[in-house]
């Protein structure tokens, strides 16, 4: 790393665990796409890009990840039922 | 980062130069001894544009000249310039940035080539300038590690309390990558009302369109609030600025002088000064009449009148004094008889007679009598000179002195006045133009208009606050309706996560902007403390020094009394000062960077030159500086410890004049000698000044 990346990432590590682990994994999910957006976002400081877009994914990987686990415990509950 | 070779060609002077720099974390300095106009802020002006193009040079290249100066071309064929650095971020590194330059200043076939360095070779890096931008220091940043000694001191010292405000602010917003999460943040809003207008477009559930709506409209409506309450900000800023400033121009008139209070004490003097010369004018009346006192004329004249007395009394002894014809005369005529005691009625001719031959008499007599005349007046009229009469009259002596000190002390009042107007006036005309009150009223203005934008923005982050708790509650049930509705899990599953990333960043960046920016602070402090050894506790006149909230960096002295960094501290103050933020910014951001700083050490000696040379050591991860002979000496053992490398450079137009042997170069050219430390050898001999003056006095003296 040739930037204070790992100063950002030990701050960026510590903040996630004050919000909710929704499902199991969730938390390591968005700390990928926190990493993603902010690698995105120095890298559109440098050369413009699709920032939009790429935030935007990362977000919604973070998110189909939730969807998919909330589908299986849904699923899990029903069959249980 | 860590830089590790540099090779130039035909930059300015530095036609064909190579440096190595010290990689060893056990030897972190590297040392450019050089003196002046020999190449050191070229040098440094040419690892900048190598890095980071035109925009680095000074006025961002315009009109900044690239080839050695003396180049001559007469074909006019362009001149290539190049220079590569050799670095190390994680892999090795080569980059080459070339161009053509003509002599009238056109740059040609600008190139840049990025290598990775290997065992065995190197691989060309395709489309290198993305890559630079990964793997160096962003451009922002440049000024924090490429340190001109002088210009650096624009973090304190700068005309504008904005403009430092924002140099400092730049730089911990960029070390900390404040601006990053800055534009993350604006990016996942944006991420999060995309969604929400996703939501809405579920149309089967009219409720939660409606919801969905709401939300959008609240989304734009925060925005709005946002953008104005920032303008509003950027506005209380801008007017807090003008006050400052207009402080500043009031303070600066103030020391020349208040015109208004100037003018009041300029009216004041003239109204005493009236009033002394209309007591000065009666002075001179009360003057003017003690001289019409009879005794001042008696005391002067005493001399002369105590011989006309005596002249007088012997005539009035022998009586001759007064003279008594005519008025016996007169006095008969006005009776009846005369004295030999003949009647004188006017009726009897007799009497008629007589009374004719008296007034014959009289006639006669008075042209006789009028000498007589003229000393019995002046017997009667002199007996109230007489010293013998002077009982009732108050001295004239006393009064004379009462006039004359009074007259003496009016003087002495007058002549204090007038010096006093006199100087009222100079200062009056040195104030110029610079109205006060004028200033005043705009100050008043100023403040005035700040409240108003304190209001406003008051007012917006009320209205905010009171839409983000609609929207809060509107999120609750647009959650609530998503969740009942089975094809928005996934939209509110991404907008959970959404909001979760949103959440952190924020908390980062509030982390940052508080902790982080304290711990700058706090260790800019303690460098700076120990750069200059002052020891608050052995009441030293600088206590302190610290960032506050709004980026200004500030200085205390006793008593939390505040110091300007521009006008209170001395040069190597300023400079440690300087140091010692850039060195607390960069072991904070925990940034691995090179510090490449040029003269860091001038106006300083003694203790704070070593002090500051051993800190700016310690607190780097690869140090470069550059150096004059005069900033090196009293640290040659520091240098001798720390230093992998010290490269000596010498310019060889130098000679005949400072360096002792020709380098038999024709043109100028920063040369690099074989010195591998701080001694001479014979290609950087100097001239001690004594030669110098020597030399020079010859020439003088052959021409």
């Amino acid at each position: 790393m040739s930037f204070n990346k790992e100063k950002m990432v030990k701050l960026i590590l510590n903040e996630c665990e004050s919000i909710e682990e929704r499902r199991d994994g969730y938390r390591k999910k968005v700390l990928d796409a926190i990493v993603e957006i902010l690698n995105a976002e120095r890298e559109h400081k440098g050369q413009k890009t699709n920032i939009q877009q790429q935030v935007d994914d990362a977000c919604h990987v973070a998110g189909d990840f939730l969807t998919k686990k909330r589908d299986i415990d849904n699923l899990t509950t029903e069959v249980t039922q | 980062m860590k830089l590790i070779c540099a090779k130039f060609q035909n930059f300015r002077l530095l036609r064909d130069l190579r440096l190595d720099f010290s990689t060893r974390d056990d030897k972190k300095l590297t040392v450019i001894r050089a003196s002046n106009e020999s190449g050191k802020t070229t040098i440094l002006n040419a690892l900048q544009w190598a890095l980071y193009g035109d925009n680095a040079l000074p006025n961002r290249g315009k009109g900044y000249r690239l080839f050695p100066i003396d180049w001559n071309v007469p074909d006019g064929r362009p001149i290539p310039i190049s220079v590569q650095v050799d670095f190390e971020v994680t892999n090795r590194y080569r980059l080459i940035r070339s161009v053509e330059e003509t002599t009238d200043g056109n740059r040609l076939n600008p190139k840049i080539e990025l290598f990775e360095l290997s065992e065995t070779g190197c691989d060309r890096i395709k489309h290198p300038e993305a890559q630079i931008s990964r793997l160096f220091l962003p451009p922002n940043l440049r000024e924090v590690f490429f340190t001109d000694g002088d210009r650096a001191l624009s973090f304190i010292e700068s005309d504008s309390l904005k403009a430092k405000r924002e140099q400092v602010q730049e730089a911990i917003r960029s070390l900390l990558e404040l601006d990053v999460i800055e534009a993350a943040l604006d990016h996942l809003k944006k991420t999060i009302a995309g969604l929400n207008k996703n939501s809405k477009n579920l149309a089967s559930d009219t409720e939660l369109a409606q919801i969905a709506t709401k939300l959008e409209e609240i989304d734009k409506k925060i925005e709005l609030v946002e953008n104005e309450r920032d303008d509003a900000k950027q506005q209380f800023d801008e007017v807090n600025q003008s006050l400052t400033e207009i402080d500043r121009d009031i303070e600066a008139a103030l020391v020349k002088g208040d015109q208004e209070e100037l003018n009041r004490k300029l009216k004041k003097a003239e109204t005493e000064l009236n009033r002394i010369r209309d007591r000065e004018e009666k002075l001179a009346s009360e003057h003017s009449q003690l001289f019409r006192n009879p005794t001042l004329f008696r005391d002067l004249l005493a001399p002369v009148l105590e011989l006309s007395f005596e002249k007088l009394n012997e005539l009035r002894d022998q009586g001759k004094l007064p003279s008594l014809t005519i008025p016996v005369l007169v006095e008969r005529l006005i009776g009846v008889t005369c004295i030999c005691g003949e009647a004188l009625d006017k009726q009897s001719e007799d009497g008629k007679r007589r009374r004719e031959h008296i007034e014959r008499l009289i006639t006669e007599s008075r042209s006789a009598d009028e000498l007589q005349k003229c000393l019995t007046d002046l017997y009667y009229g002199s007996l109230v000179l007489n010293p013998k009469d002077d009982t009732n009259d108050k001295h004239w002596g006393a009064e004379y002195k009462r006039i004359s000190m009074h007259h003496d002390e009016l003087d002495r009042q007058r002549e204090e006045l007038e010096k006093e107007l006199a100087a009222l006036e100079v200062q009056l005309e040195d104030i110029g133009n610079t109205d006060i009150q004028k200033l005043r009223s705009t100050k008043q203005q100023y403040i005035a208009q700040r409240k108003s934008l304190n209001d406003t923005r008051i007012d917006h982050e009320r209205e905010l606050e009171r839409l983000k708790e609609r929207q809060r509650s509107l999120t609750a049930t647009h959650k609530n309706l998503i969740n009942k509705h089975r094809r928005g899990t996934r939209i509110l599953a991404k907008l959970d996560a959404t909001r979760d990333i949103s959440q952190i960043f924020q908390n980062s960046y509030n982390r940052i902007t508080n902790e982080e920016l304290q711990k700058v602070s706090q260790l800019m402090n303690n460098l700076f403390l120990e750069m200059i050894g002052a020891d608050a506790e052995q009441g030293s006149i600088i206590q302190k020094a610290k960032i506050s909230k709004d980026f200004d960096i500030l200085v205390y002295g006793p008593n939390e009394r505040a110091l300007n960094p521009d006008r209170d501290l001395n040069g190597a103050s300023r400079r440690a000062l300087t140091l010692a933020f850039i060195f607390a910014l960069t072991q904070v951001s925990e940034v691995e960077a090179p510090n490449v700083i040029d003269t860091p050490l001038g106006m300083m000696d003694g203790f704070v030159k070593r002090s500051v040379l051993k800190t700016a050591v310690k607190e780097s991860s690869q140090l470069i500086l550059f150096l004059t002979r005069s900033e090196i000496k009293d640290c040659e053992d520091i240098i001798a410890d720390e230093a992998e490398h010290v490269i000596t450079i010498t310019n060889s137009a130098h000679y005949p004049n400072i360096l002792v042997n020709d380098p038999h170069i024709n043109e100028p050219q920063a040369l690099r000698c074989p010195c591998a430390d701080l001694g001479e050898c014979k290609m950087c001999k100097r001239r001690t000044d004594v030669e110098v003056e020597i030399q020079q006095r010859t020439l003088r003296n052959l021409i």
